[in-house]
């Protein structure tokens, strides 16, 4: 991520020239070898916007939250946001820059205790299904795979509907079952299309593919049987297949943080991987690669931070489809770069797309995953005939 | 550095590939590999490359079985320069040359100064230094091709295998190609290997010919040994008349037809 900044710059015109017994160079004389320094240096070179991508995305991020932050019913404006979160973090600091506060602690309830979490969790979900889509495509070398493709919405969904239907305490050992319960049917569910896939050791792209579609409407099957014969509970439950941020808190943040940050940084630190693995199997193995090892590794640290995500919000469709896209035709397929901004720019748009969900309709509220689909999708139509115009594609 | 192959045996499911094939490559030799459609010449290549487990017999590399090394040390000795395949991703050919120093690169540490020049040497010697920032995407065959051999070059290998490097091009970039792999072997001491359709443009660059008939090697010697009418009607199946070549006096073959009027046989 960070090529800009390379070590060993150095110091003398030719690092190396004539230390190197097989040099490529097609004469072997200082000056081939003199040019291929000078084209080094031209690789090394990026142009500035490139090496600003990752910030910019991320002041936009921050610049979402807080629009997101201050719109509903009542309204905050930016600065007494800044102040209630200061003064939150750090009272004395607070009250200095504020003396006497501008605002009623009602906003700062509204504020802390409603929309915060409620912001870091849509954050939280949209850059997990955003960064496994993108490892996913990448893994999978399908343009149609996104985070759901191995049945792990399918398994979180029968887990959660039975933890409704069957009528849970609503926690177990003090953490809310109708999560923990998607959280550990998803994973059972990958464990399952994973071994059902295996072929002596390796897992073939088709058969894993083929078994997560297999197994993802087999539980769905399920899921509408046992919603059909539920009766009351079918409403409720229905809300959670679509997807929704609603009535969640800090409880639910802290749950699933752990296994999001863990998955994501994974993913990110294994971007150079996913390069050589998008070229194939068998040209990632020449290069060097294991691939049986890394794909389970992989499908592993994507299927974590999915099962975290839907766990707490949801089947929310399309961010993880749309934004990888998205961010790979703006920005390029190098992974380097893609996961990164694939976790900044799904955690902005979901955040936006949730804020979306609680005001048009208010004060009731749309299911969020139906504002990502209808928002995602032309927008991606746009890029995609945007980008083939331009033959680009 | 000597690649060794010691009677290995292949098999897909109850299909045997290979059988029985045996034949080494060291620093500075050329090595085509020529057969028919299906002889077992690429799983030949994918065995040397470690990709293929033999179920008997074993793949050195200068005596060591490839099968105790990790893909990263195999990588860092030996490169392999696929058929033109599919390209999922529109990289850019400098990032792809780069992805040749994968093997020697650790973990959490970027490219070095160093990575970048060996990625750029490769790249001059390929001709391809020019296209460092198109996307491999829009290059015509032979651009594409010359990109694989820089990032097979930028893995530092001192084996290069190579499946058909030649098809899908014209003449002209054949010849190319050819010459370009030929210098490597001759000037940087590379050992090669070659997956080859056409017996004349082995028979004229390479200095041993091995050729696969069912999975079983049916011929192995110099071009002048191998080359021969006799041979060529038995592992192809076509009868040939071979003669020089009028400028290099290596054997190359004029294929006879088979339904053709009477004065063409």
């Amino acid at each position: 991520m960070v090529r800009e900044k390379g070590r060993d710059e150095p110091d003398t015109e030719d690092p190396g020239s004539g230390t190197d017994p097989r040099g490529f160079s097609e004469t072997g004389s200082g000056k081939a070898v003199g040019s291929a320094a000078r084209l080094a240096r031209h690789l090394k070179a990026q142009p500035v916007w490139r090496a600003a991508r990752l910030p910019v995305l991320i002041l936009g991020l921050v610049a979402v939250m807080v629009v997101a932050a201050g719109t509903g019913s009542v309204r905050i404006s930016p600065t007494e946001i800044a102040g209630i979160l200061i003064g939150h973090v750090h009272p004395g600091l607070g009250s200095r820059l504020a003396p006497q506060q501008g605002w009623p602690s009602s906003h700062e309830v509204i504020l802390l205790q409603v929309r915060l979490p409620r912001i870091l969790l849509a954050a939280m979900v949209g850059a997990s299904l955003a960064t496994a889509g993108a490892a996913l495509q990448g893994l999978l070398r399908n343009p149609l795979a996104d985070p759901y493709i191995a049945g792990v919405s399918a398994g979180a969904g029968l887990g959660a509907t039975i933890a409704m239907v069957a009528g849970m305490p609503v926690s177990v050992l003090g953490v809310s079952s109708v999560p923990m319960f998607a959280f550990l049917a998803a994973l059972a569910t990958i464990v399952v299309v994973y071994s059902l896939a295996q072929v002596s050791g390796k897992l073939p792209t088709d058969t894993f593919l083929l078994a997560g579609v297999v197994v993802g409407s087999f539980l769905w099957s399920a899921i509408s049987f046992i919603l059909v014969v539920s009766g009351d509970t079918m409403h409720e439950a229905l809300m959670w297949l679509m997807g929704s941020l609603s009535n969640k808190g800090y409880a639910h943040v802290k749950m699933a943080f752990p296994f999001m940050a863990a998955g994501i940084a994974a993913l990110v630190v294994l971007a150079r991987d996913f390069n050589l693995m998008s070229l194939g199997d068998e040209e990632a193995r020449y290069l060097g690669l294991n691939p049986d090892e890394f794909k389970r590794i992989a499908i592993l640290a994507a299927s974590l931070v999915t099962s975290a995500a839907v766990s707490v919000g949801g089947i929310i469709g399309f961010v993880g489809l749309v934004v990888p896209h998205t961010v790979r035709l703006l920005f390029g397929p190098d992974h380097r770069v893609l996961m990164p901004a694939c976790a900044i720019v799904g955690a902005g748009f979901l955040v936006a797309a949730d804020t979306l969900a609680r005001v048009v309709v208010a004060p009731g509220e749309v299911p969020v995953g139906v504002i990502t689909a209808l928002a995602g999708g032309p927008f991606f139509v746009y890029l995609l005939r945007r980008r083939k115009a331009s033959g680009a594609l | 550095m000597r690649l060794d192959v010691f009677a290995i045996r292949c098999v897909y499911g109850i299909i045997t590939a290979l059988d029985g094939v045996s034949l080494s490559v060291s620093g500075g030799e050329f090595l085509g590999v020529l057969g028919p459609n299906g002889s077992g010449k690429t799983t030949l290549l994918r065995a040397m490359a470690g990709a293929v487990r033999p179920v008997s017999g074993v793949v050195t590399l200068d005596g060591t079985d490839i099968r105790r090394m990790s893909a990263r040390a195999v990588a860092r000795r030996l490169a392999v320069v696929p058929q033109n395949g599919q390209l999922p991703f529109s990289f850019t050919v400098r990032d792809m040359v780069l992805m040749g120093r994968w093997p020697h690169l650790r973990r959490f540490s970027g490219e070095t100064w160093r990575d970048l020049e060996v990625a750029a040497r490769a790249m001059e010697a390929t001709r391809v230094a020019h296209l460092a920032a198109r996307p491999i995407t829009e290059l015509s065959y032979g651009e594409r091709q010359r990109v694989m051999v820089a990032r097979a070059l930028a893995q530092e290998p001192q084996i290069l295998l190579l499946d058909e490097p030649t098809s899908h091009l014209d003449p002209r970039h054949q010849v190319e190609i050819m010459d370009l792999v030929w210098s490597l072997s001759r000037r940087e001491g590379l050992g090669v290997a070659a997956v080859l359709h056409d017996v004349n443009l082995a028979a004229q660059y390479c200095d041993r010919i091995v050729m696969l008939k069912d999975g079983r090697l049916a011929a192995s010697g110099t071009p002048g040994e191998v080359v021969t009418p006799e041979a060529i009607e038995d592992v192809y199946g076509v009868r040939s008349c071979v003669a020089p070549h009028p400028v290099t006096g290596r054997p190359q073959v004029a294929l006879l037809s088979g339904v053709a009027p009477r004065e063409w046989r």
